[in-house]
């Protein structure tokens, strides 16, 4: 393992220096890079600084080292979920070499090939690929060298850990390649989305065409196995670097001032009031901007901490209490219809029997424990280095050189990994933050931010407000049901949105619209589904699902609601309107593991005080029943007990996906019992640390039980979908064992109290 | 005003230049290059900065460095020469890792592993007054501390294993 991260280190450009001081040397990158890495390509852009990687080349993906190890690059990066070690087992079984021998350099983007944003639980469903099919090529091209070097057709060839044999002969791929280029082309059959702010970005990873054969699974030595994660020694040593631990040379410190309420204006930056703060180095305002540079961090807080300034303006938000009418009355940005199949309208209108529900969902925040961290370097010459744990460093990249108004040639990103970051993408806060101050000072500024600025000002999960009708007929079944979905979009801040981007008046109107309705995968024949898109409240972005808890709150309280309609338990319910024979296995599943006790909801006999019941949750190929404890005196909901089935396909990495699953189901129904966005009327967000927005802790965490439904399908991705279910499993859960319906999360103890106390339970 | 102070941290002492209001974490950030104890909060309130003081757990973020001359601080990198050290081993050939540390592997805890410092930290500081915690005992002694990545589960299996390693006295 040590040799592991010696190379780990080497590929991320990091060398010792005074006192084991971590020091990032950016300015021997290139050419250390080039040893690494043989002749890579290193063509610049006219006027560039920094090379283009051309993706239909083999090399921009992959260089094989006289010792025979293995560089990877990727624009992919790993948030902390474990691609990396999955993309190192795709590239060992396709390329028939020892896990141990590769190393992955990720997100540089003068260095590794564009892949778009490692976003919607991509890695193995789609960003592997062009890695993989590089791999392939290279496999099939070092067999033809090992044919020619040992006089044996490649039909008579074996390989075995990075050494081809035939004919009573070896050679490694070492003494074939290594240090040399492939020089093969492979067309590019679909590009990677762009990074232009004003183009709509579709999310693509990019994929390079299919030529040669790939491993067939029956091949795989790696793959579908939990081989341990190649980052966990060094996290648990202390050793690992996070962007956060990243220095540079003459680095200074940098915070910012953010404007105390939404949309305040920045009128006088009024000094220390008296306060002495030695080792400051400058004020920083611009536009609506205020930040400090100072020598050192402690020096920078203080100053930050101190620093007096005159805001006007701002505000406009609704009381909070009227957070969810506001969101449905404010200015409609655009209208889509998902899905309009039949006629819903008539056959409601119609019905003998109909229900109708509206549901809530309030602003989550994404809670990085490491909050958002970027290193800038805006050089005398004009070129620009930031150091930034993005999940989408070609984004930020091209969002700093906007910011800067400079040419995004000019600008490179280096990334390293965040602390979990559940979605943010490219809204790297800090590296915005960073990159001014730089600028102003001439220096590399590290930016990092208070927890008050990550729970105050980052951008947010928006609130949705969600209005089902279904009609039944007289067998039970949904005839019509009418979906509507009033939200915010969800990537406003995608892209040129960064705080400081909108500080500066740099910041630019985003076409994308995302997160509103998502259409029920039950089989309904008469189906009307509409999102209103609607004005944004505060600064949006993607968090974990996306749109996907919210309408899977919603749409699953309401299949048990219907369930509870039509005198029926809440899974033969479900499965009297599914077709997916997959979705009907993990929902199957998830109930035999379970043990589910098939009954109508409520359930019986639930007289005290401290009462439980269980509830289900379905999406898709995803299912996650719970099981809670009600304290109808105080209101207090506690899941005792989890399970979360889930088939995503061809497993590359039972153990990682085990984890995301359990993650995803502990942050589920963390967001259903607690979490909260709160403001005032001033457009103060007034949930700024952890005690104000409490996540759940250990004594409150279930036993979570995991089932994988391993089939041999394309792999799906799998961080977002157990992150989907838990809350609407929790609320179905409540009502089973209380018989009260809340339709509004989070549950906390004084909503479910005022709730059950409004319905005579209490 | 910066004052140049000595500090005893994973069994060396240090001279450092900093404020006497500086908050510990800073100094063993920037100034001893120690990556194990991380900004989280700055409120005590999350457990990602967290240390041993004199072997108990202490939030670094919130401590001012003139608060632990005398004492000695033990950060996740010092973990392997404590254990060694307990156990009697010669320091010159410390384990390569704490028995936690191991534990945190084979169960394969982390994900993102940012908050998994001060996991660890506090898992060294119970494990050395509770030899051998119950389920309950850890979910208290571990409830200061958040993962949004939601690694609890194999925290709770990780440290019951290194209680078993270490109740054996080694690996």
């Amino acid at each position: 393992m040590t040799g592991l991260l010696h190379e780990r280190g080497l590929s991320r450009k990091t060398f010792l220096k005074g006192g084991g001081a971590l020091i990032v040397g950016f300015s021997l990158g290139g050419a250390l890079a080039a040893r690494r890495a043989g002749a890579r390509p290193a063509a610049a852009a006219a006027g560039s600084p920094y090379p283009v990687i051309d993706l239909g080349q083999l090399d921009s993906w992959l260089a094989i080292h006289p010792d025979g190890t293995v560089t990877v690059f990727t624009g992919h990066v790993d948030i902390g979920t474990g691609s990396e070690t999955g993309f190192i087992q795709v590239v060992a079984d396709e390329l028939g070499v020892p896990f141990e021998s590769i190393t992955i350099v990720m997100g540089h983007t003068d260095r590794t090939p564009l892949q778009g944003k490692s976003t919607a639980s991509n890695a193995m469903a789609s960003a592997v690929q062009p890695v993989q099919v590089a791999a392939a090529n290279a496999y099939q091209a070092l067999l033809g060298m090992a044919s020619a070097r040992l006089g044996v057709p490649v039909s008579g060839l074996t390989v075995a850990d990075g050494v081809v044999s035939g004919g009573g002969k070896s050679v490694s791929y070492g003494d074939l390649i290594g240090g040399r280029r492939f020089n093969i082309s492979i067309p590019v059959s679909s590009p990677p989305g762009s990074s232009d702010p004003l183009q709509t970005n579709n999310g693509s990873t990019g994929a390079l065409a299919v030529t040669v054969p790939l491993k067939d699974p029956s091949q795989y030595r790696y793959r579908g196995k939990s081989i341990p994660r190649v980052d966990f020694p060094a996290k648990v040593a202390g050793t690992w670097t996070y962007v956060h631990n990243v220095k540079v040379p003459g680095m200074l410190h940098g915070r910012v001032v953010p404007p105390p309420n939404v949309g305040a204006r920045l009128v006088s930056v009024d000094g220390f009031g008296g306060h002495r703060v030695p080792g400051l180095v400058k004020v920083v305002a611009k536009g609506d901007f205020l930040g400090v540079v100072a020598e050192t961090e402690w020096a920078a807080i203080e100053a930050a901490s101190t620093l007096k300034a005159t805001w006007s303006g701002g505000g406009g938000l609704p009381a909070y209490r009227d957070v969810y009418a506001a969101t449905v009355a404010s200015r409609t940005v655009q209208d889509v219809v998902e899905r309009s199949t039949g006629n819903a309208g008539a056959v409601l209108a119609g019905a003998a029997r109909t229900l109708s529900a509206t549901y809530n969902t309030p602003f989550n925040t994404h809670g990085l424990i490491g909050p958002s961290c970027a290193i800038a370097d805006v050089a005398p010459n004009g070129n620009v280095t930031v150091f930034s744990g993005t999940q989408w460093p070609d984004g930020t990249r091209s969002d700093v050189a906007y910011l800067l108004g400079v040419p995004k040639d000019n600008v490179r990103v280096i990334w390293f990994e965040p602390s979990g970051a559940y979605g943010r993408l490219g809204t790297d806060d800090a590296a915005g933050d960073a990159a001014l101050l730089s600028q102003a000072v001439g220096k590399p500024v590290r930016v990092q931010w208070m927890r008050g600025d990550e729970h105050g000002v980052a951008p947010y999960n928006s609130a949705a407000v969600i209005a089902i009708r279904a009609a039944l007929d007289s067998s039970g079944r949904i005839s019509a049901m009418s979906y509507e979905n009033w939200t915010a979009s969800h990537s406003a801040s995608e892209v040129g949105n960064m705080l400081a981007a909108r500080s500066v008046g740099r910041a630019r109107e985003h076409p994308r619209l995302s997160g509103a309705a998502s259409v029920p995968g039950y089989s309904i024949p008469n189906l009307q589904v509409v999102s209103h898109y609607k004005e944004e409240m505060l600064r949006g972005i993607y968090m974990r699902s996306v749109g996907g808890i919210q309408n899977t709150f919603a749409r699953e309280s309401f299949m048990d609601e219907l369930a509870h309609a039509a005198g029926a338990d809440p899974i033969d319910f479900r499965l009297n309107h599914m077709t997916d024979p997959r979705a009907i296995a993990v929902l199957q599943a998830a109930a035999k593991r379970f043990g589910w006790d098939y009954r109508t909801s409520p359930k019986p006999g639930n007289a005290g005080t401290v009462v439980s019941g269980r509830g289900i949750s379905s999406s898709g190929r995803m299912t996650t029943i719970v099981e809670v404890s009600v304290n109808k005196k105080t209101g207090s909901v506690t899941a005792t007990r989890a399970v979360a089935a889930f088939d995503v396909g061809r497993v590359v990495h039972p153990d990682a996906l085990a984890a995301q699953i359990e993650g995803g189901t502990i942050m589920g129904i963390s967001r259903a019992l607690k979490e909260e966005v709160r403001f005032d009327t001033s457009g103060r967000v007034t949930t700024r640390d952890w005690v104000t927005y409490p996540i759940l802790r250990f004594r409150e965490i279930p036993e979570v039980e995991t089932v994988i439904v391993d089939t041999p399908n394309p792999a799906a991705g799998a961080g977002e979908p157990p992150n989907e279910t838990p809350a609407g499993a929790v609320g179905n859960a409540i009502y089973d064992a209380t018989g009260v319906r809340i339709r509004t999360l989070p549950f906390t103890p004084s909503r479910v109290r005022a709730e059950l106390k409004a319905a005579g339970v209490a | 005003m910066a004052s140049k102070l000595k500090i005893k941290v994973n069994g060396l002492v240090h001279s450092v230049t900093a404020s006497l209001d500086t908050p510990l974490l800073y100094v063993l950030h920037n100034e001893l290059h120690l990556h194990g104890p991380r900004f989280g909060c700055g409120l005590a309130q999350c457990g990602a900065c967290s240390v041993l003081l004199d072997g108990k757990e202490i939030r670094s973020c919130v401590t001012p460095v003139a608060a632990v001359s005398g004492k000695a601080i033990t950060t996740l990198e010092g973990l392997p020469a404590l254990w060694a050290k307990e156990r009697g081993t010669a320091a010159a050939a410390p384990a390569a890792l704490h028995p936690l540390q191991q534990a945190w592997i084979d169960v394969q805890v982390p994900q993102c592993g940012y908050c998994q410092n001060g996991m660890i930290i506090q898992a060294a500081d119970l494990l050395s007054t509770t030899k051998n915690p119950t389920k309950e005992q850890i979910k208290v002694a571990m409830n200061g501390h958040l993962c949004r990545c939601g690694t609890q589960p194999r925290i709770l299996r990780a440290i019951q294993q290194a209680a078993a390693v270490m109740a054996k006295g080694g690996r």
